[in-house]
């Protein structure tokens, strides 16, 4: 069935009975806004996602030690923490191959390389501190290193898609993640730097994940 | 004098088909079945209004195949892009003389 009039000259165009210019501006705008939210909706359940496993893995680590009154055992702690980092990294990757299904071209090439960056950029520093372990770091340097680790990573990865998709607040999520969690909590030593973690980086990724939900439902109602 | 609009940008369907597509820039091509779902429209009827785009330039068609299957992949073309900015223009510029002439009215 075809839906439309068909138009065979420019006159044909203006006929009163089509829909009206301002209707079309109307139609061109919501439908671009369509396939803008096509694509942000991934990013807001990964923004979500990352901020969960942060916020929940963190303050349960955190929880887990005699300064956070050892709420949960310890064994119990970690386990959660890296099956929530895992599935943060694996729901991640699968959102941004998702989000590349069924193109090809600039954006296939884009979303692909992110996607598989960010798998990469969770297993990776993962080696480099079992290599630092085995050179001889204890418990406590590498309680620094892995939280320092990966918000350096993390934060960078967003600072650069942030610069690369034209998005000033991912910029700004990604520097804040770098300089709190690679810069500051650091030197605050284990288990504090665990809930800043917690509260600064997984904070940050929900409420950047929730203002980009609030945003799109409002451009929906418009 | 208003603006022209071109009849092939004018017409609901093949206008979203054009929106979506310009979003994606002339480097990203999208399969078929995906621009489908997006617009929402039967397969016969995206096809129909995609041959007219093709036809006039606007819009590539790529058929190719993944293994035994058929890909169809459609991108914009830059004379589609140029036309789509032409016709976003003309329907600014009748929308905003409509505007005046009605502020006119209600000022006289």
């Amino acid at each position: 069935m075809n839906d439309d009039r068909e138009p065979t000259s420019p006159s044909d165009a203006v006929d009163p009975a089509a829909p009206s210019p301002a209707d079309m501006l109307r139609l061109a705008q919501q439908q671009t806004r369509v396939v803008s939210q096509q694509f942000s909706r991934r990013t807001v359940s990964t923004m979500l996602m990352w901020g969960v496993a942060w916020f929940a893995g963190f303050l349960l680590v955190w929880l887990s030690t005699p300064q956070g009154g050892a709420v949960v055992p310890m064994v119990f702690g970690w386990i959660v923490f890296s099956v929530l980092m895992l599935a943060a990294f694996v729901g991640s990757t699968f959102a941004g191959t998702r989000t590349s299904h069924g193109l090809r071209g600039r954006m296939y090439f884009q979303g692909a390389v992110f996607g598989w960056t960010i798998f990469a950029c969770g297993l990776f520093p993962g080696f480099l501190g079992a290599a630092l372990a085995r050179a001889g770091a204890s418990d406590a340097v590498l309680a620094v290193y892995y939280p320092g680790a990966y918000s350096l990573i993390i934060g960078a990865l967003f600072v650069v898609s942030g610069a690369m998709w034209n998005r000033v607040a991912m910029i700004v999520l990604g520097g804040w993640i770098m300089i709190v969690g690679g810069a500051v909590a650091p030197f605050l030593g284990a288990p504090a730097n665990y809930l800043v973690m917690a509260f600064a980086g997984g904070g940050a990724f929900i409420l950047y994940g929730l203002i980009l939900l609030v945003g799109s439902r409002w451009h929906r109602a418009r | 004098m208003p603006a022209e609009l071109d009849p092939l940008i004018h017409a609901p369907a093949r206008l979203r088909i054009m929106s979506t597509l310009v979003a994606l820039g002339t480097e990203t091509a999208m399969v078929f079945p995906r621009l489908q779902q997006l617009l929402g429209m039967t397969a016969g009827n995206l096809s129909t209004h995609l041959t007219k785009l093709e036809q006039a330039g606007y819009v590539s068609v790529d058929k190719r195949f993944a293994g035994r299957s058929p890909v169809t992949y459609l991108a914009v073309t830059a004379r589609g892009v140029a036309a789509y900015a032409d016709y976003l223009a003309a329907l600014r510029d009748i929308v905003a003389a409509a505007e005046a002439a009605t502020s006119l009215e209600k000022n006289a």
